[in-house]
C-alpha cells in the first residue's frame, strides 16, 4: 500500500519536470536558433519481490518502484529558415537528414561556445558579435568587419568591399549529445572536441527560427496534465484504501 | 518546480509583450518620414542542473554531461533596422532622400549634433537650411565643428545633385552654392533614438565618418576610410521602412506565443491545484 503511494508520487514528480521542459520550450517558441528539449521518462530499475515462507525466500515477481526522468534530450534538428535581408543575419544549412548539426563559434568569458542563432551585430569597435556582445569566431579569431555592409558567401568567407577578411569557423561534433546548454542560445562542449564542419552552407540574410513544434508541445502539455491528474487520483485512492484498513477494519463499534 | 513553470510562462509573456510594444510603435510610425523599424531578438535564459536530492533523475551515462532545465526566455536585443525605406516624391528641391547608407547631420541651438534620415529641409528666415525642428543642416568645417549651410535669399531654382552639390540661379546666373555631406557611424545600432526622427550619437556608435554622397566617408577623428555613403535624391522623402504585412504577421505570431505561454501558466496552476488537493 505505502509502496503504491510512493510509486504514484514519482509519477507526479516526473510529470512536473516534463511540464518544466515544455514550458521552457514554449517560452522560447520565437527564440532564433533555439533547440527544443524533451524529457525522456523510464521506470526505475525493477527489483525482484520475494515472500518469506517457512524461513525460505520465494520469488513472486518483478516490481518497479516508479518512474524517473532518464535524460533531458536536446532535439538538434534544424529549425525553419526565414528571410530577413539583413547582412548580419546568417543561417547554417546542411543538406541531408540526421546529420550532426553545425554551429557558429563564439568567444565567451567562459571559453568557446557554439550557437545556431545567427542574428549577429557589428559592435562599436567594428567586430562581428552576438546579441550579448560575444565575438563570433573566424579562422583568425575575432572577425573585424568595420561596417554592416559586408558579404558572406556559402562557404562562410566574409567579404568587405570585395576583399576576403576572414572565414567563419563552423564546427560540428562527433557526439552532439555531449553538448550542454548555457542560455543565450549557446552550447558548450566540455569533454568533446569541436571538429571543422564539412558540407554546410552559410546563407546570408536568413535566420534559423526556433525548432519548437508547437502542436506537439501543446499535446504533450495536455498529456502531462492528465497524467499528473491520474497519478493524483491514484494517491487519493491509495489514501482512501489506507484509511479504510486503518480506521474500519477491526474497529470496535 | 511548479513555480518554475509559472516563471517560465511569465518570462515568455513578458518577452512577447515587448515584441508587441515594439510592433505597435512601428505601426504608429508607418507614415513617419525616415522612420526605421526595430527588431526584437530573444534568447533563452540560463540552464540549471537538476541533480538534486529527492529528484527522480538518473545520472547520465555520458561523463561530463548534466541533465539541465532551462529557465525561460529574455529579450536579448532590440535593434533598429536601418534598411532603405521607399522614396516618396514631393517635388520640393530641398526635400532630400538618401539612397544607401548614411545620415544627415543636424545641429540644434545648443550645438549638439544629431543624425537623421529625415530629409525634409527648408530655408529659414536667415537662409540657413533647417529641418522641421529648426535644427540646421551641418556642413563640416574641420576640428569637429559644423557650420550651417546658407543659401542666399535671392537664390532661385535650387538644385541638389546626387553627389550633394548645390547649384542655384542667383541674379540670373547659375552658381554653385555649396555641398551637402552625409555622415555615418561604424555601429548604427549604437545610435540613441531621441524622437523627432533624430538619433543622438553615443560612445557605442564607434567612429563617425563623413563625406560627400556617393564616396567613401572618412573618420572624423582618425581620417581612416569608412563605408561608402549613399547618394541623394532631391525632391523625394524617404518613407518609413515598416513593412506592414510583415509587421502584422509578427503581431499575430507574438499574440499566439503570448497565448501559449499563458496556457502553460494555466496548466502549471492546475497541476499545483491538483497537488494541493491531494487530501480533500
Amino acid at each position: 500500500m505505502l509502496r503504491g503511494l510512493y510509486l504514484a508520487s514519482t509519477g507526479m514528480l516526473v510529470q512536473e519536470m516534463r511540464q518544466d521542459v515544455i514550458s521552457n520550450n514554449l517560452a522560447n517558441a520565437t527564440t532564433g536558433g533555439f533547440k527544443s528539449a524533451v524529457a525522456t521518462v523510464r521506470s526505475f530499475p525493477e527489483m525482484l519481490l520475494q515472500r518469506l515462507e517457512k524461513n525460505q525466500a520465494i520469488p513472486i515477481g518483478p516490481f518497479s518502484p516508479g518512474v524517473m526522468v532518464d535524460n533531458i534530450y536536446t532535439n538538434t534538428e534544424p529549425g525553419p529558415l526565414t528571410e530577413t535581408g539583413h547582412a548580419t543575419d546568417l543561417a547554417l544549412v546542411q543538406p541531408g537528414v540526421g546529420v550532426s548539426p553545425a554551429f557558429f563559434v563564439v568567444r565567451t568569458p567562459g571559453g568557446e561556445a557554439y550557437t545556431r542563432n545567427g542574428q549577429f551585430q557589428v559592435d562599436p569597435g567594428g567586430w562581428l558579435v552576438t546579441a550579448e556582445g560575444y565575438p563570433v569566431q573566424g579562422q583568425n579569431g575575432d572577425i573585424y568587419v568595420g561596417t554592416t555592409d559586408f558579404k558572406v558567401d556559402a562557404g562562410g568567407r566574409i567579404l568587405v568591399n570585395g576583399q576576403v577578411v576572414d572565414q567563419l569557423r563552423v564546427v560540428t561534433f562527433a557526439n552532439p549529445a555531449l553538448l550542454q546548454r548555457q542560455g543565450d542560445t549557446l552550447f558548450t562542449a566540455p569533454g568533446a572536441q569541436a571538429l571543422p564542419a564539412a558540407n554546410f552552407q552559410v546563407k546570408q540574410g536568413w535566420l534559423e527560427e526556433s525548432n519548437v513544434d508547437l502542436a506537439r508541445e501543446l499535446v504533450d502539455m495536455l498529456a502531462v496534465l492528465r497524467s499528473y491528474e491520474a497519478n493524483q487520483k491514484v494517491i487519493q485512492t491509495e489514501d482512501q484504501t489506507l484509511a479504510k484498513s486503518v480506521n474500519e477494519v477491526g474497529s470496535l463499534r | 518546480m511548479m513555480i518554475g513553470a509559472l516563471w517560465r510562462g511569465a518570462s515568455g509573456m513578458r518577452a512577447q509583450q515587448v515584441q508587441v510594444d515594439s510592433l505597435a510603435n512601428d505601426i504608429a510610425n508607418v507614415n513617419t518620414t525616415g522612420y526605421k523599424q526595430v527588431r526584437v531578438g530573444f534568447s533563452d535564459l540560463v540552464y540549471r542542473p537538476v541533480m538534486e536530492a529527492g529528484m527522480p533523475v538518473e545520472q547520465p551515462q555520458a561523463p561530463g554531461s548534466t541533465v539541465s532545465l532551462g529557465t525561460g526566455v529574455k529579450v536579448a536585443s532590440i535593434v533598429k533596422d536601418f534598411s532603405q525605406g521607399a522614396l516618396v516624391q514631393t517635388g520640393e528641391p530641398l526635400n532630400l532622400a538618401i539612397q544607401g547608407e548614411g545620415f544627415f547631420a543636424v545641429v540644434n541651438g545648443a550645438g549638439e549634433r544629431f543624425l537623421t534620415r529625415d530629409g525634409n529641409f527648408h530655408r529659414d528666415a536667415d537662409g540657413n537650411v533647417v529641418n522641421d525642428g529648426g535644427y540646421y543642416l551641418a556642413i563640416p568645417a574641420g576640428n569637429n565643428q559644423d557650420v550651417p549651410l546658407n543659401l542666399p535669399p535671392e537664390a532661385e531654382n535650387i538644385n541638389v545633385a546626387a553627389d550633394g552639390t548645390i547649384t542655384a540661379t542667383v541674379n540670373g546666373q547659375v552658381q554653385p552654392l555649396g555641398q551637402i555631406y552625409l555622415y555615418t557611424v561604424s555601429n548604427p545600432a549604437g545610435l540613441e533614438a531621441v524622437g523627432d526622427n533624430l538619433y543622438r550619437l553615443t560612445p557605442a556608435c564607434g567612429q563617425l565618418f563623413y563625406g560627400a554622397p556617393g564616396t567613401a566617408g572618412n573618420s572624423e577623428t582618425t581620417g581612416t576610410p569608412g563605408p561608402v555613403l549613399g547618394t541623394l535624391r532631391s525632391g523625394y522623402l524617404e518613407a518609413a521602412n515598416v513593412d506592414l504585412a510583415a509587421t502584422m504577421t509578427r503581431m499575430v505570431v507574438a499574440q499566439r506565443a503570448y497565448e501559449l505561454n499563458s496556457r502553460t501558466i494555466r496548466v502549471a496552476d492546475e497541476m499545483w491545484s491538483l497537488a494541493n488537493n491531494l487530501r480533500r
